[in-house]
């Protein structure tokens, strides 16, 4: 007996589609798009979910503009090339960042494909309201033949069905880290499916100081407000949290003022921060402090932990524990961070330093780093994901002569 | 460093007021201070790094945790007399504290006078609410074992009441009571061992023994017992109902603070004695909590040299209820403990699969 239960669509108790294959969509066809964007409809009007800003920001991203632009972009990318679904997608969602599997499923289903998510059962609030907006929808006559499309469920991770739907999956996409893609990737997949698997990853942000130094107390202030939204959110763990800051032109006056500004947004901010989440920090600095060369700054509370240090420290961030702490080094040439940065690195978010400038950068050759950003929008979803284009990934070419 | 000895000639551990205590305690912390600075590396680097330094110092509590991930002692090795691990049931690392002979001696001299104030100058038969392996098997039940070879020296005619398989020994304990019926013993055991395999085996027995010149020392959490909805009064109420024991003590103490331990009054509330003091701080801002206010327990204690363990920050919650001024008399702050605190939630997107 397998212990499995079925939470998108509603309606089903048996879960024999499962294992059912179903025919492809068009990428980006008119019923798909129609029902992203009532799901963002639904999100943003709905007054229980405006206190969650990471829906949001989901519902911003599924608008119909915004969902007609990937469609440009996808169609421009593929001009001229056949592009169809993979066939069944098999995604295993993280447990916290309770909006990933949303656009994991959300890209996969305008793909065209036939999906199934596998929920973690330590998902928070936000899933299960976004669980019920599915549900809603599946349940409106326009959009019930989308339901074998869009499966969820919810099993115990040592069940023979995470082997039963992985030998069924055309593509499966693995997130939450290394040590769950090493127990999932040894339950096989068929020989002609892939798997896309999403690692641990750090973030970090690059301030040019002087830019900082000549903004308005309103100004920083606005700076520091973005700063906090993507290292504070989700308890600064998700993969594109900053957790070092790296200065370009800086000086201790400008970097004492950023800070500043940092905790006044703090305080500002719904952190859920716990008294276990500074005893970890603490347990952080001071081994830290007792391994490498580092001094720990003051601030206002410990809310904020900035520890000083040099560029062969600043990024030991493998036990780094989030809830605010941020490594801070500075350098003169974006050049001295080349060296460092490896496959770990995901985003880096930035402010003063002009885009051309770290594209001259990056195009100088380096071994990591997927994605820059400006300061505030390092949370943000892209189709583009670990440097991987979901919309390639998860369709297939065939080859007309 | 000028010797503690003068504190152990004090005649109970509960005699000083809030400033005679802070005016006799404070230098001694001091010399901790500048004796752990000199002669531990790892809590120099710590001590170098916060900000303010060496002149913050005494604001600086080093988590407990800290004694998991490192080597931290300022003795060399030639010096350590023992190392004492905590529990390592769950955990994979166990906390390791080294102990020289000065340490070794002060502990066991705090030991015997907080615990002569409950029991007297003599030692009394000591009925064990354990097996006898326990004390044998080091890996396993290492803080069970520890606490038992602690208060081991407080007993004589040590009798243990559980056999190999956790029975009731009916026969032990029967010899003990006919011996010892109308004299003081000492009844000791963790608090859950005493509930799960002394209380409920009697009550499932229907059974009741006698002992009422016994006093029960007992401790080790009361997380276990939290569970099945068993407080502090119930438990008293059960034991007086079942083994006639009117005193009942818990105490609190940690393997990083060894000697200094904090034993209930019979008012219900634990006591700091004079070689140590409680502090209750909000680790949001490592600032002291007013009285009757919960928050993490940190602790000091005059007793180690051989560690930086003067000052530490535990992972238990606490209220302290008031200084000087507990209806038992006792001088010096007394406080409750309401367990541990809350594991960290798992949040972000690593590895959310493995660790379900």
């Amino acid at each position: 007996m397998m212990n499995i239960q079925m939470l998108v669509p509603k309606q089903t108790i048996e879960h024999k589609n499962l294992f059912k294959k179903f025919r492809t969509l068009a990428p980006f066809s008119d019923g798909v798009i129609e029902f992203v964007s009532a799901f963002s409809s639904k999100i943003l009007v709905d007054q229980a979910l405006k206190k969650y800003p990471e829906l949001i920001a989901l519902g911003f991203w599924m608008r119909k503009s915004s969902i007609r632009h990937y469609k440009e972009i996808f169609e421009s990318k593929n001009e001229g090339r056949i592009k169809l679904a993979r066939g069944t997608v098999f995604h295993i969602a993280p447990s916290n960042v309770d909006t990933i599997f949303i656009y994991s499923l959300f890209i996969s289903l305008l793909m065209g494909n036939a999906n199934i998510v596998r929920i973690s059962q330590h998902s928070g609030k936000q899933t299960e309201l976004l669980i019920t907006v599915l549900n809603e929808l599946l349940g409106e006559s326009q959009f019930a033949h989308l339901q074998n499309y869009i499966q969820l469920v919810s099993f115990d991770h040592d069940s023979e069905i995470l082997t039963k739907l992985s030998a069924s999956c055309d593509a499966r996409v693995i997130w939450g880290g290394d040590e769950t893609i090493a127990l999932i990737t040894r339950v096989p997949i068929p020989p002609k499916a892939i798997d896309i698997k999403f690692a641990n990853k750090y973030s970090f942000t690059l301030l040019n100081g002087k830019s900082i130094a000549v903004l308005t107390n309103d100004e920083r202030n606005i700076l520091a407000k973005k700063f906090v939204n993507d290292s504070y959110s989700f308890g600064q763990m998700a993969c594109s949290s900053p957790r070092a800051v790296i200065w370009i032109e800086s000086n201790a006056i400008v970097r004492k003022q950023f800070w500043e500004a940092v905790e006044r947004q703090i305080d500002r901010f719904d952190h859920n921060l716990h008294d276990v989440d500074f005893i970890n920090k603490l347990v952080f600095e001071y081994g830290l402090a007792i391994e490498k060369d580092i001094k720990i700054c003051a601030t206002g509370s410990n809310k904020l932990s900035v520890l000083w240090t040099d560029l062969n420290t600043v990024f030991d961030l493998d036990a780094h524990c989030g809830s605010g702490l941020f490594l801070e080094s500075k350098i003169t040439s974006l050049h001295e961070l080349s060296s460092l940065l490896t496959k770990d690195f995901q985003t880096v978010s930035y402010y003063g330093i002009e885009k051309e400038q770290l594209i001259d950068w990056i195009s100088s050759g380096l071994n990591g780093i997927d994605r820059l950003v400006p300061v505030g929008q390092a949370l943000d979803f892209y189709p583009v994901w670990d440097g991987f284009d979901l919309s390639e990934f998860l369709t297939r070419e065939v080859t007309v002569l | 460093m000028k010797s503690i000895e003068d504190i152990f000639q004090l005649d109970s551990p509960y005699l000083l007021t809030k400033d005679q205590k802070k005016k006799m305690l404070d230098p001694y912390l001091h010399d901790l201070d500048n004796l752990h600075y000199e002669k531990c590396i790892s809590y120099r680097k710590i001590v170098d790094a916060i900000p303010g330094g060496r002149n913050k110092q005494s604001d600086l509590y080093l988590p407990v945790r800290l004694f998991k991930n490192f080597d931290l002692r300022s003795i060399s090795s030639d010096q350590i007399l023992k190392t004492l691990t905590s529990s390592g049931t769950t955990s994979q690392q166990v906390s390791k504290i080294y102990i020289d002979k000065i340490t070794a001696i002060n502990q066991t001299k705090a030991l015997v006078k907080i615990m002569q104030h409950y029991i007297g100058k003599n030692r009394l038969p000591m009925l064990i609410i354990d097996h006898p392996n326990v004390i044998k098997d080091r890996t396993l039940f290492s803080a069970r074992g520890a606490g038992i070879r602690g208060l081991w020296t407080f007993g004589r005619n040590h009798t243990y009441a559980l056999d190999n398989e956790m029975n009731v020994d009916d026969d032990a304990i029967d010899a003990f009571i006919e011996k010892f019926k109308h004299q003081k013993s000492i009844i000791f055991g963790f608090t859950f061992m005493i509930w799960k395999y002394f209380i409920q085996e009697l009550e499932k027995q229907g059974r009741t023994i006698d002992l009422c010149n016994s006093i029960v020392f007992h401790s080790g959490g009361w997380k276990k017992l939290q569970d099945d909805a068993v407080d502090n009064e119930t438990f008293k109420s059960k034991v007086k109902q079942l083994t006639e024991v009117s005193h009942v003590h818990n105490f609190y103490g940690m393997v990083e603070q060894v000697g200094t331990i904090y034993v209930e009054c019979e008012k219900g509330y634990l006591h700091a004695p004079i070689f140590s003091d409680v502090k209750i701080l909000d680790p949001a801002t490592m600032k002291e909590r007013p009285h009757k206010q919960s928050g993490v327990i940190a602790v000091e204690s005059i007793l180690p040299v051989s560690y930086p363990g003067h000052r530490l920050l535990t992972e238990d919650l606490g209220t302290v209820m008031g200084e000087d001024d507990c209806e038992c008399g006792k001088k010096g702050k007394y406080f409750l403990i309401h367990g541990r605190l809350k594991k960290a939630e798992i949040r972000g997107c690593s590895d959310t699969y493995a660790v379900e």
